[in-house]
């Protein structure tokens, strides 16, 4: 059974390019897209997702904001931010905060897989 | 990955993203911080998408404006010039994206990009500079929104230290989630340094203090499958710290020099010496008489001794710590990720003996990384884990010190050695091919012999076993190499643990004046020959006993009859019997390693000044159980 992700970025090509990388793995499916922080919320509490990629900048609610919401609705919710070079210290504040782990931009589909595959299994 | 399909995507967005900077640019004066976050946005998505896509231009320029835009982030006012730049910014971006619609690339825009980056980069360097936070001031983390460490009590006395991919992109945060790992798995954590250090000095590695638990074990391994994770130690102590606590002292500790310690042990060494020669030299009456005295004089200086010993003696962590180092930097230096496991860490050594063990673990080491270790292509064609594994493991057996290094790389191959050997006009083929392994393995540490036909810059030329051979020969030890192809290799370092009064069992040859002895530790039973038997089994001499049948070992100094004793020696649960004339008394000596060139003849531990005033020279039954019949040994000339 791949497990379920919920993809929030506000770029569809970002969300295109994370949802190829996950779906060609075979491990994992696709089961929600969110284009900004509230509807990640929205939808996680819906779909109930197995893990959640988050992009940090996002309008109306920022990755962080909604990392924290999806958290204090599970807390055992499993969250990977999705960052850029220069971003460290937003991703050091959302791993304090509670998300699981992290990738950076460009994606490469072999460090995103090692990353999330960890994340699930931890 | 095949970037093409993304095209269309990234222009239709790309083109979004920049009539929504161009319609959502801010008037003059100061910045509206909820608009000026909304076009940041759009610069930044607009940056990561062209990363993305290997589009150099477009998103070296796009950071640049990201960073002129971050300026108005933090408040700085808006002027006409600035409004004008980045105008004209997207007009450039505008025309990559063109370039990137025609030919599938935005290189045709280079010179464009370049000039408008320039002038940015221009202003941006003319703004003083900001009191502090350099990009993302409204959401740089503040002390208070890290991760607040609640009082932790003292006996965080296991050390676990994690080195990262030096080519990660953000080592810091990759060490918090490392943090966060094991704050999950055990709770009580203190990270050393601290996030905010880590963070501002760019560290790569960082040491985690934890309650000692067996469970660290565990922890550790899985630490190892985590991304960017190349090297994890643990360093459990075997005993909490009992020592108790007192009232402060003034000054809790000095610095001696290592010197003055080396003098403090020789004298009581001698001490020691005078006493068994006094007593030696008593008769019998006496001793009796004065068996009170002499016994608690004894006790004292044993303590004595033990004491000064106990004061040279440091953890061998200071020098896993040197070695880690070297496999970081090495790693780094041969684009090979390698964990390195360290156990025992917690043992200590004399300190002097500890200074020449770093050269040869050092030796070994680099030649598992540079040698024993596959590319990540070939392990992984192997069915290996990705990173290679060193091992580190430092244990003591009765008064040896065992140090096994022990890689998961491509192991020795027999027949290049063998190959190697006969080109060299070592061996000749026919020799080359009866050679057992241990044989072959040992010849590589004969010098200047190597596997490997290529100098490299790290090991040098050679694998320069033999420099690690005689090393620890020097130090009255001998080096074991065992090896399977393509499974590793494990190179033992087994060392006499340093002076210490060892019990040693003192026994003679007929027609041999010379005394000569063996740890008592290493003798399992001492069976006079005139009620065992003894028996042939082709060349090889049994003794019998009980229902046991012992392999005699066919070596000794001297002729051995009827009236001889048989010491049975025990080695890696292996028994032999070494036979001997006379054993005549055991006692407690210190023994001294031979210097050179003395120290080349393996089988030999050193010498031991005894209580009659005669040196008796202590042999290594670990050496001595393995001569077999058929091997012809410097020993037995």
């Amino acid at each position: 059974m791949p497990h379920k992700v919920l993809i929030a970025d506000d770029a569809m090509f970002m969300r295109a390019m994370i949802r190829d990388i996950l779906v060609n793995s075979n491990r994992y499916e696709v089961v929600g897209e969110a284009s900004n922080g509230q509807e990640s919320v929205d939808l996680y509490r819906k779909l109930q997702p197995d893990l959640v990629t988050m992009d940090i900048v996002m309008p109306q609610m920022d990755g962080i904001e909604a990392t924290k919401e999806i958290l204090r609705a599970n807390s055992k919710a499993r969250v990977v931010m999705c960052s850029a070079l220069g971003q460290e210290a937003l991703v050091i504040e959302s791993i304090a905060a509670g998300a699981k782990d992290f990738i950076v931009k460009p994606f490469s589909a072999e460090k995103v897989l090692k990353v999330l595959d960890a994340v699930i299994s931890g | 990955m095949d970037l093409s399909k993304y095209l269309e995507l990234y222009l239709t967005e790309g083109r979004e993203h920049l009539a929504a900077l161009r319609s959502g640019l801010p008037p003059e004066g100061p910045p509206n911080a909820a608009a000026v976050n909304e076009i940041f946005r759009h610069a930044h998505s607009l940056k990561g998408m062209a990363a993305s896509m290997d589009f150099e231009c477009t998103s070296s320029l796009s950071h640049t404006l990201e960073s002129l835009l971050g300026l108005w982030r933090q408040g700085r006012p808006i002027n006409r010039e600035h409004i004008d730049a980045v105008v004209r910014t997207l007009d450039v971006l505008e025309s990559l994206m063109d370039s990137v619609q025609r030919d599938g690339s935005d290189v045709s825009g280079r010179e464009a990009a370049a000039a408008s980056g320039a002038r940015l980069q221009a202003m941006i360097s003319d703004e003083p500079p900001p009191s502090e936070g350099p990009e993302e001031p409204a959401t740089e983390p503040s002390p208070s929104r890290l991760p607040v460490e609640g009082p932790v009590p003292d006996d965080l006395s296991a050390r676990l230290s994690v080195g990262i991919d030096p080519a990660s992109p953000l080592p810091a945060a990759r060490l918090l989630v490392v943090l966060q790992k094991i704050r999950e798995n055990c709770g009580t954590v203190r990270m050393e340094p601290d996030i905010v250090a880590i963070q501002s000095r760019n560290l790569k590695s960082a040491v985690f203090n934890l309650l000692p638990s067996p469970q660290l074990k565990d922890l550790a391994r899985s630490l190892r499958d985590l991304p960017e994770v190349v090297q994890v130690s643990l360093d459990v102590p075997v005993r909490a710290s009992t020592a108790g606590k007192s009232g402060p002292t003034l000054v809790p500790s000095i610095r001696v020099r290592s010197e003055d310690l080396d003098g403090l042990l020789n004298q009581t060494g001698e001490l020691l010496n005078h006493l068994n020669q006094f007593e030696a030299g008593l008769t019998q009456q006496d001793k009796r008489k004065n068996r009170f005295w002499l016994e608690a004089h004894r006790s004292r200086m044993d303590r004595l001794f033990d004491q000064v010993l106990s004061i040279r003696l440091v953890p061998f962590d200071a020098l896993v710590e040197r070695l880690g180092r070297t496999v970081r930097e090495l790693a780094d230096r041969l684009s090979k990720r390698v964990l390195l496991e360290v156990e025992g860490a917690d043992q200590k050594v004399d300190q002097g003996l500890l200074e020449k063990l770093l050269d040869p673990l050092a030796h070994l080491v680099r030649n598992a990384m540079d040698h024993g270790m596959e590319s990540a292509e070939d392990r992984a064609a192997a069915g290996k884990n990705e990173a290679g594994l060193i091992k580190l493991e430092i244990s003591r057996e009765a008064e040896a010190l065992i140090i096994k290094v022990e890689d998961d790389g491509r192991g020795l191959d027999p027949e290049v050695i063998r190959q190697t050997a006969v080109e060299r006009g070592l061996l000749t083929p026919q020799d080359a091919s009866s050679l057992d392994r241990d044989k072959l393995f040992r010849l590589l540490t004969t010098p200047a012999f190597s596997t490997r036909k290529e100098v490299t810059e790290v090991s040098g030329r050679g694998v320069g076993l033999d420099v690690v051979r005689s090393a620890v020969e020097s130090l009255g030890g001998h080096l074991e190499i065992e090896s399977t192809l393509g499974k590793g290799s494990r190179f033992l370092l087994v060392v006499p643990s340093a002076v210490t009064l060892t019990s040693v069992l003192i026994f003679g040859w007929r027609d041999n004046s010379a005394r000569f002895g063996l740890p008592a530790s290493q003798v399992k039973h001492i069976y006079p020959l005139s009620s065992h038997a003894m028996t042939w089994s082709g060349d090889r001499r049994l003794l019998q006993v009980g229902n046991e049948l012992l392999p005699v070992i066919p070596w000794r100094l001297g002729p051995v009859g009827r009236d001889g004793v048989g010491l049975r020696l025990s080695v890696q649960g292996r028994d032999r019997i070494l036979l001997v004339s006379e054993v005549f008394q055991g006692e407690n000596v210190v023994i001294h390693p031979w210097g050179s060139p003395l120290e080349m003849v393996p089988g030999w531990m050193g010498g031991a000044l005894l209580s009659t005033g005669e040196v008796a020279y202590v042999l290594d039954g670990r050496i001595i159980a393995k001569y077999d019949e058929k091997e012809s040994h410097a020993l037995s000339d």
